[in-house]
């Protein structure tokens, strides 16, 4: 049902906006990104095969207008990717700092991800989705998703934490191990 | 010494529920003699976590009203109605910041009351909670009962009386002269108590229209208990009678 769809859309706009600002990188491009992406999906919902996953259709969606052109729109210098806005008065100090600083690394290590390793990381580890409907929002092979989300994940965890397999700074391969 | 065979897919596979059982288990019982291992697989965890948090703002602020009206106020057109599966992942989480964006919460017994930010009805929403569950108990879907609620009359609903995990819940609304509530009683063996209940208000909220977000919420929320259709007559029958059959 069109309501159906309409309160479905609205439960998701969380996850549709990490997703979306993961592609933008900043804030008001998310959310141009994600209405633009529930109006076409509402004009589209006959396309929407019943049984299927509304969700993964949804993202695609979303995805595929990114692509299509919002990226090639889009201004060079855009970087507002979520600093910490939590009011944090009134808390251990140390603690406090401690947080905000593993927050800006992750942030920044995350940023740092090719585009479609960053992709699959917020699909599957911030929206949740299992790695068969990351597979379907982005039209590649779960075998692909398993080693980007991998090396993200390595490329993520050595920046923040010093993990000694991959030195803090050292990018992460674009290439795909199938 | 770790097991060969345990690749890093493998083992992220097993951190994100992704493993059958048989590999999972194996998995676990390599895990438990290898602390080089137990390492790897911590890293991964470590990797959600961090990834998780960073979106942490995004992910409970409430949306922009300007995403909410636009999806609820775009033209879809004629034709375009396709049934949704019920049981999204993340309904619950999603569900709480969308309401707190558009609707004053109101803390009662352990559920949720949502009132329109300029309306006043909430408290008396609150005071009628007990008399609402009594009138499920018996009142069959589909029928219309005038009823004085909170000094008011009212005009009372059941609207359909759905099964969910560990009992009933059943959809009702009260239309009162300048507004309306929507909201969901459940039975889980202790006879029916509010869960939520959503005042349509009067439009005062800029969110229009504000039925439409109601309706909405209280699906979703059903959406949450992994709710099935909506019984027939003969099984809310069944029910609603003296000695019910659950």
């Amino acid at each position: 049902m069109t309501d159906d769809a309409k309160g479905r859309m609205v439960s998701m706009l969380p996850r549709l906006r990490a997703f979306a600002l993961s592609l933008t990188r900043s804030r008001t491009e998310a959310d141009d990104l994600v209405q633009a992406a529930c109006e076409r999906a509402l004009h589209s919902l006959h396309t929407f095969r019943e049984g299927s996953n509304f969700d993964a259709w949804l993202f695609r969606i979303l995805r595929n207008l990114w692509i299509d052109g919002y990226r090639r729109a889009r201004r060079e210098v855009l970087v507002d990717m979520a600093e910490p806005e939590h009011d944090h008065a009134g808390e251990d100090g140390r603690h406090t700092m401690e947080a905000r600083q593993t927050l800006r690394a992750t942030m920044r290590a995350i940023d740092d991800l090719p585009e479609e390793q960053r992709s699959i990381l917020i699909l599957i580890c911030v929206d949740g989705l299992s790695y068969r409907d990351a597979a379907e929002v982005l039209d590649i092979p779960i075998g692909t998703v398993m080693s980007r989300l991998a090396r993200a994940r390595q490329y993520l965890t050595a920046t923040v934490s010093g993990n000694p397999e991959m030195p803090s700074g050292q990018m992460p391969r674009t290439g795909e191990a199938q | 010494m770790t097991k060969p065979g345990m690749t890093d897919e493998m083992l992220m596979a097993f951190v994100d529920g992704e493993l059958d059982e048989a590999s999972a288990a194996a998995v676990s019982s390599a895990a438990a003699g290898d602390p080089e291992l137990s390492r790897r697989i911590d890293s991964f965890k470590v990797s959600r976590r961090l990834a998780r948090e960073a979106f942490g703002d995004l992910l409970s602020e409430p949306p922009p009203d300007r995403l909410i009206n636009a999806i609820m106020a775009a033209d879809v057109p004629a034709g375009n109605v396709v049934p949704l599966k019920r049981h999204p992942r993340f309904a619950s989480r999603a569900l709480l910041p969308l309401a707190a964006s558009l609707l004053l919460a109101v803390g009662f017994g352990g559920g949720f009351w949502f009132a329109d930010r300029t309306d006043a009805s909430g408290g008396g929403l609150i005071s009628s909670a007990g008399e609402i569950a009594s009138l499920l108990a018996d009142r069959p879907s589909g029928s219309a009962t005038t009823v004085s609620l909170d000094g008011r009359d009212a005009n009372f609903i059941a609207l359909g009386s759905y099964r969910v995990t560990g009992g009933i819940c059943r959809m009702f609304r009260v239309e009162y002269p300048q507004d309306a509530v929507r909201g969901l009683a459940c039975d889980r063996g202790a006879g029916f108590s509010v869960d939520v209940a959503v005042s349509e208000g009067s439009g005062t909220t800029g969110f229009t229209p504000a039925s439409d977000l109601a309706a909405s919420t209280v699906d979703a929320y059903l959406d949450t208990l992994e709710a099935e259709g909506p019984l027939d007559k003969e099984e809310e029958g069944r029910i609603l009678a003296p000695g019910k059959a659950r």
